[in-house]
């Protein structure tokens, strides 16, 4: 064991140790030593430190660079009102173009030029038959997302409610449905609470315009209906019922109408309610008899809803009057109905034809443009008979002959993909890309016949 | 370019992407801990480098006087000699087989690890519309985790997919705090013994002793939670690893950082009025033994027990000495 003094004379060893390091350092710089006539090891130190923060600029330069958490500017689909088709554009406004001659209307958006954006707009907005567009948008930083609920006069421009837009702290990704007397919204989850992960929002219609400020709408929201997922997808409204999913894998039907009894208790809205095998990211196809609804659990169902109605408890499927279809991959568009035949594309770009009675498949084509199909396809008259026209998120729009299921081309999109679905009006298919531009196809050639950069204020584009 | 994509996508991305996903299915859709076993998976797959670098490290340290002596041999003297010196550097690092950078060597391949998770991780449980439709492409076809999209990204009462700063308290400031401190000591045990060192040297490792875990835990705020996750779980791995390898005990360290080494206590006390409490601090600390290092001899003894050559070289020094 060694004595105090042994002890005491490593400390001092310690000390006289440490006085050499401070007092060299000061030495080297005092005699003015440049990078050149460093020692070896200094230059090496300098490297070695040099080399550790240059690792670490380029872990910071990528982790700004990549923008997985922003959104893209959304995907808005198109909807006509009058004489011009309104969507919402890349910067966050609405816009509207000719539905008869395709040009862009400068002078008219919502919000209008110089006032703030919207934000990132997903959903097509809904037109009243008073000529109003409602519709959603968000914007957000990191997780922490504000939305706002819009009602805008399609022919001024100007807001129909005249406390503006209906603000909430969430993210408002699908279309918004149109009722009676009741706007319905999807969100996901409000103010950063984890519970509820999402609500259906019920909002007065009643317009203001022409209203004296007493009879104005003081509280747009009428009432809050809690859900078990976020609503990222579309709402239909059939019959004042709002039918919608959830990430969350359930399917709702949901009364619009404003009877007293919900107004206690706004879960007694549910007419019934589904459990999917998969998140619901699409828009449900409604028809008055059935409801059809694809899920990343790869199926595509067709739901019957007379007996959903009779029956909202229960999860199995009616096998006389329902049916599941597994595509084999994640369905996210909505399917589009036809003369007894029910289209559905899946994400990595499988087309199937099912019997909308049965779900037997009576075709399946793959999709020769890209893959990521989300948008609904349209049916469209070709040069070939009655053509489906899948639009890709990856590029190009893939033509298919509903009879025969053959492929009759394609409409090409410059490499830009389509999320949203085309619409077609007159002998003009529209279709709005993931860039911005409005694309405009004459369906029997499948050629461009005009393209607008809406994002870069109405250039023509190529 | 578009070549470095696919590969960057196919070798790194989408591996990553299906085994933190089918690792959150196997454990009750639980992200956080599908992190975790993935960073323990990831660090035993490190642990052949890890312990090769430890290796050199200690190399390097023992390298160290003679280092010094050829530094002091060359000392102001002309560019010939310069090289010289350079010359005979690198002939010492070639005979001894280490190499000079080798310290940086897990971090250099952790960090393409640490890009791809952030990317993974983000989208894995993507916030955006795209996000989710880019996913549909990143799941291979028998992934059964598939199905489970929208995985869930809470892990205790922490958004995995937000940003730090957005957590709620404390785990916004405790996950920084506990990144930086945890690579402090990961790097601490890995540092060598500074008095043998040049002062440069010694400059050098500390300050990336402090600068490293003060800038990662700085920008931890700015990083998504499962990636500080990862961090902190790597780090604690490292730290374990290091405790097998290397043979320094971080509690011991720990103790040094925040209560000084017992020369230093002693010293302080020494300095205060009630000298005789000094004198059984030190009578008591000195009944341990300690090498040059630092290092008590439990802790080599204790690897002499594990049969860890590695890590008693102080106590062969000394025997030398002896």
């Amino acid at each position: 064991m060694p004595n105090r003094s042994g002890y005491q004379d490593r400390i001092d060893t310690k000390i006289h140790a440490s006085t050499l390091k401070t007092e060299y350092i000061p030495a080297t710089r005092h005699a003015g030593t440049d990078a050149k006539t460093m020692p070896r090891s200094s230059h090496r130190s300098t490297r070695t430190v040099k080399l550790a923060l240059t690792l670490f600029a380029v872990l910071i330069a990528l982790t700004a660079c990549v923008n997985d958490l922003n959104p893209g500017g959304g995907w808005s689909g198109i909807v006509e009102s009058g004489d011009y088709l309104y969507f919402g554009s890349k910067d966050g406004r609405l816009v509207r173009v000719s539905s008869t001659t395709g040009t862009f209307d400068q002078s008219w958006s919502y919000p209008s030029a110089g006032a703030d954006d919207l934000g990132e707009m997903y959903g097509t907005p809904a037109v009243s038959p008073d000529g109003v567009l409602y519709g959603s948008a968000f914007r957000c930083k990191g997780n922490s997302c504000t939305g706002e609920i819009y009602a805008a006069d399609a022919i001024s421009g100007q807001s129909a409610w005249a406390s503006g837009t209906f603000k909430i702290e969430t993210r408002l990704v699908g279309s918004v449905g149109l009722g009676e007397s009741t706007l319905a919204v999807g969100t996901a989850a409000v103010n950063g609470n984890d519970e509820p992960p999402g609500y259906l929002l019920g909002l007065d219609l009643t317009p203001d315009a022409g209203m004296g400020i007493s009879e104005q709408v003081s509280n747009r929201e009428k009432w809050r209906l809690p859900l078990n997922g976020p609503v990222w997808g579309g709402i239909r409204v059939s019959n004042n019922i709002a039918y919608f999913g959830t990430l969350q894998h359930m399917l709702y039907a949901v009364d619009l109408s404003d009877k007293p009894e919900y107004a206690n208790n706004p879960e007694s809205r549910i007419i019934w309610q589904f459990h999917t095998g998969g998140a619901i990211a699409g828009t449900p196809h409604v028809t008055e008899t059935n409801v059809y609804i694809g899920t990343f659990g790869n199926n595509v169902y067709s739901l019957d809803i007379a007996y959903r109605t009779q029956n909202p408890n229960t999860n199995t499927l009616n096998p006389s009057t329902e049916w599941s279809f597994d595509t084999g991959a994640w369905v996210w568009a909505e399917p589009v109905l036809d003369n007894g035949v029910l289209y559905v594309a899946n994400m990595p770009g499988s087309v199937f034809a099912l019997d909308a009675n049965t779900g037997q498949m009576r075709w399946a084509k793959s999709a020769t443009a890209g893959k990521e199909i989300v948008a609904q396809p349209l049916i469209f008259e070709s040069n070939r008979g009655p053509a489906l026209a899948v639009a890709s998120g990856e590029k190009d729009i893939t033509v298919i002959v509903i009879a025969t299921g053959q492929i009759a081309g394609e409409f090409v999109t410059g490499g830009n993909g389509i999320k949203s679905s085309p619409v077609s009006y007159g002998d003009i298919i529209f279709a709005h890309t993931d860039t911005g531009q409005l694309r405009q196809y004459k369906p029997n050639t499948l050629a461009l016949h005009n393209c607008i950069d809406v994002k870069g204020g109405g250039k023509t584009c190529k | 370019m578009e070549f470095i994509g696919i590969l960057w996508d196919e070798m790194l991305m989408r591996p990553m992407i299906n085994s933190l996903a089918l690792l959150a299915h196997l454990l009750f859709n639980n992200f956080g801990l599908s992190i975790i076993v993935f960073t323990v998976f990831i660090r035993i797959v490190l642990i052949p480098l890890t312990v090769r670098q430890t290796r050199s490290m200690k190399k390097m340290q023992e390298l160290q006087p003679r280092m010094k002596a050829l530094q002091d041999k060359y000392k102001d003297k002309g560019p010939a000699e310069k090289r010289q010196l350079s010359s005979e550097t690198m002939k010492l690092y070639k005979e001894a087989g280490v190499n000079p950078v080798g310290c940086l060597g897990p971090m250099i391949i952790q960090m393409p690890i640490w890009f791809g998770l952030y990317r993974a991780i983000l989208r894995t449980m993507p916030p955006t519309p795209e996000g989710l439709a880019n996913l549909s492409h990143a799941f291979y076809a028998w992934n059964p985790a598939i199905l489970s999209v929208p995985i869930n990204s809470k892990f205790l009462g922490v958004d995995l997919a937000d940003f730090v700063q957005g957590a709620p308290l404390p785990w916004n400031y405790a996950l920084p705090v506990l990144v930086g401190a945890t690579m402090w000591l990961q790097q601490k045990m890995t540092t060598g013994n500074q008095q043998a060192m040049s002062p440069q040297q010694a400059q050098t490792n500390q300050i990336m002793l402090w600068m490293m875990p003060i800038m990662f835990g700085f920008f931890t705020f700015q990083f998504p939670a499962g990636l500080a996750l990862y961090i902190l779980f790597s780090n604690i791995v490292g730290i374990v690893i290091q405790y097998y390898v290397g043979g320094k005990q971080p509690i011991v360290l720990l103790g040094r950082a925040f209560l000084g080494s017992a020369e230093e206590r002693a010293k302080a006390l020494a300095d205060k009025p009630s000298a005789p409490a000094a004198q059984a601090l030190v009578d008591d600390d000195s009944t341990e033994e300690k090498d040059e290092d630092g290092q008590s001899t439990d802790v080599h003894r204790k690897n002499r027990r594990r049969g860890n050559r590695g890590g008693s070289g102080g106590s062969r020094r000394r025997s030398r000495r002896r």
